[in-house]
């Protein structure tokens, strides 16, 4: 999922495990995973069933998961796709990590035989390494809009990835920090433009895997819009470890907004769609798109919500449900309009 | 008196005539909206996502039908609890099925959402707190309660016949008979003896439920339980399986069904919306009848 890889990578090579990283999900994996999933079940769960094809089929023998564990489906991806898996005739062993870190650590150490140390050493690389990614996709994220020659911050972004993912150590990507920033810098950009703000709200997977919403935070930027996704995949891999959950735009205080208009979490991500969106305005965003996966629950219960907000609070909202047969064309007209209805507003207003 | 509705779908095929006996005790009129229609289903369509389950759907066209006719609308959050060592929950549309309503269908009385949960001690502060701010005194609600709380065990049913059948299924689908296009009112009719899973008792199926598919939705933990039931004792013939399209938790289970239960005992699994036809459903239980009958 999204940039998720490099650090995950690294934890697990710093174990002193050969890692097998899958290519981004392409029409082919995902077909498969189509052909072996249960009709309607969510998106994430088909191309994730086809990555593991994939990882399967480059020589991995051990596959990991980490599920959620509360109401949404999340929490059964791991024993399903390894069934499924298994009834197809491939040979692997499987760790299942779910509930809380701690647990999931503690299983991880008996499973694989690492001490503790090692560990910890670990993920000291792997966090600072997450830490770059987000660094290198937020400059990406406020260059993009201001660039001069269409595709300069993409490029860039790609090699600076490179490099993060290159580095062996803490003090390698201490340097790489400094050095991503002078290269997002050099970049030319005209910073008299006054871009449109859109929030990207939604299921995880959808905001941030580039592949399932067709690369949307690229399309925005480069016509010329500051996209802000909900959350970046540090917060998420760490947010269970990391006080980057609290402050003035953290996932507490989301929640917390959230509260009137849903008082329960639904085990996805449904109430940071609400808190965002409310957020959004607050901060004067010019609109929110939400992504969410077709038939997913907990997304489902927001859609409601985010319509009435969007009316009451006078929100521009556009709400995409997306699987395997959207067609890039299709969603990027949408964009395409809501980017012109935005424009108005924003100039008019 | 002010009056409560109730709708006729999804939690009142759970245990929707103790909520009747419960409100009608501590002292308001109820009305419980008539079984689904045509125009109950249109209006439902009409209002709500498309993305949700036709249960759903149809809940909110029947909360349409009540919302002009009663003063407050009684809508419970299924939260579930800890069971068997493990925390339990309703399905996400379930944990949110107040704010759901309230957000699709216009116009509503107040919604009286209170949170079901299994703990009996939490749900009495919920039905108590609730109350108290309609203004009913803490001593009738308490009381009202205990029919709430009772648990009236199931007697195993009896069967006999040339053909048995299970049939697998959220009750809110099977019982419905708009929804189900009368699935169990067909199968009385080829002369099928059949057994619900909502016919067996709870303690029963307990036994039943595996550690490979103990799910953590209340509902279909007990579902793939009842098709275990189905399959271990060996009077049943073959199991019918109903789902609505698009069901969240459905998705996972009916793939455990699939790949565990139907390698044991024949499985006919009926996606049902509201697209479904009475000839397609029809022709495929019959099919799926004559098949068991030359086996």
């Amino acid at each position: 999922m999204g940039n998720f890889y490099i650090a995950f990578e690294t934890l697990v090579r710093e174990l002193g495990i050969t890692p097998v990283v899958p290519p981004r999900p392409s029409r082919a994996s995902i077909e498969f995973g189509i052909s072996h999933s249960p009709e309607f079940i969510c998106f994430p769960f088909k191309a994730t069933l086809g990555d593991l094809k994939m990882a399967l089929e480059l020589g991995a023998n051990t596959l990991v998961w980490f599920e959620g564990a509360w109401s949404c489906r999340f929490g059964y991806y791991g024993r399903l796709q390894h069934r499924i898996l298994k009834d197809l005739g491939y040979e692997f062993n499987s760790l299942i990590f779910s509930g809380n870190p701690i647990d999931a650590f503690r299983d991880a150490r008996k499973a694989l035989k690492f001490d503790t140390m090692r560990f910890v050493k670990a993920v000291r690389i792997a966090y600072s390494k997450s830490k770059a990614v987000e660094l290198t996709e937020k400059l990406a994220l406020n260059t993009r809009p201001f660039e001069l020659n269409r595709g300069d911050t993409t490029r860039v972004e790609r090699t600076a990835l490179q490099l993060i993912r290159k580095a062996r150590t803490v003090a390698e990507v201490r340097y790489l920090r400094g050095k991503i920033t002078e290269m997002f810098k050099s970049i030319p950009v005209d910073k008299t433009r006054n871009p449109l703000k859109i929030w990207l709200v939604g299921e995880i997977y959808m905001v941030l895997e580039p592949e399932a919403n067709f690369h949307i935070v690229e399309y925005l930027g480069e016509h010329g819009v500051l996209v802000r996704p909900f959350t970046t995949i540090h917060n998420w891999t760490f947010r269970s470890i990391r006080a980057g959950r609290y402050g003035p735009e953290g996932e507490a205080y989301a929640r917390e907004l959230a509260k009137p208009y849903l008082p329960y979490c639904l085990g996805g991500e449904e109430q940071l769609s609400i808190g965002y969106t409310i957020m959004a305005k607050r901060k004067g965003y010019d609109g929110v798109i939400h992504l969410h996966p077709f038939t997913c629950m907990p997304e489902n219960v927001a859609y409601p919500i985010l319509q009435n907000l969007s009316t009451r609070y006078d929100i521009p909202l556009l709400s995409i449900s997306l699987d395997e047969h959207t067609e890039s064309v299709g969603l990027l007209t949408r964009v395409e309009a809501f980017l012109d209805l935005l424009q108005q507003r924003h100039t008019n207003g | 008196m002010s009056t409560i509705g109730i709708p006729r779908a999804l939690f009142y095929y759970y245990n929707g005539d103790k909520y009747v006996r419960f409100w009608q005790q501590v002292g308001f009129d109820v009305i419980v909206s008539p079984p689904t229609n045509r125009k109950i289903m249109e209006q439902g369509l009409k209002l709500s996502n498309t993305e949700f389950c036709v249960p759903v759907k149809v809940l909110c066209g029947h909360v349409w039908y009540l919302r002009d006719k009663v003063d407050y609308i009684f809508i419970p959050r299924i939260l579930g609890g800890e069971l068997h060592g493990r925390r339990r929950y309703g399905c996400p549309k379930f944990m949110g099925l107040p704010e759901l309503v309230k957000n699709t269908v216009p116009d509503l009385p107040p919604i009286i959402a209170v949170d079901v949960e299994l703990d009996p001690r939490k749900l009495r502060r919920a039905f108590v707190t609730t109350c108290k701010a309609m203004g009913v005194s803490k001593s009738r609600v308490v009381n009202a309660l205990n029919i709430l709380l009772e648990d009236e065990p199931n007697p195993t049913p009896r069967v006999e016949g040339d053909l048995i059948l299970g049939v697998v299924g959220h009750p809110y689908l099977l019982y419905d008979e708009f929804l189900s296009l009368n699935l169990l009112g067909k199968l009385s009719d080829m002369g099928v003896t059949y057994v619900t899973s909502a016919d067996i008792d709870h303690t029963i199926l307990d036994t039943y439920i595996k550690q490979d598919y103990d799910v953590y939705w209340l509902y279909e933990r007990e579902m793939i339980g009842a098709a275990n039931y189905f399959a271990t004792n060996r009077k049943f013939n073959g199991i019918i399986y109903c789902v609505s399209f698009g069901c969240g938790p459905s998705s996972v289970v009916s793939e455990f069904m699939q790949r565990i239960i139907a390698k044991r005992i024949p499985l006919l699994m009926l996606v049902l919306d509201e697209h479904t036809t009475e000839i397609g459903l029809l022709t495929r239980i019959e099919a799926f009848c004559d098949m068991l009958k030359w086996k």
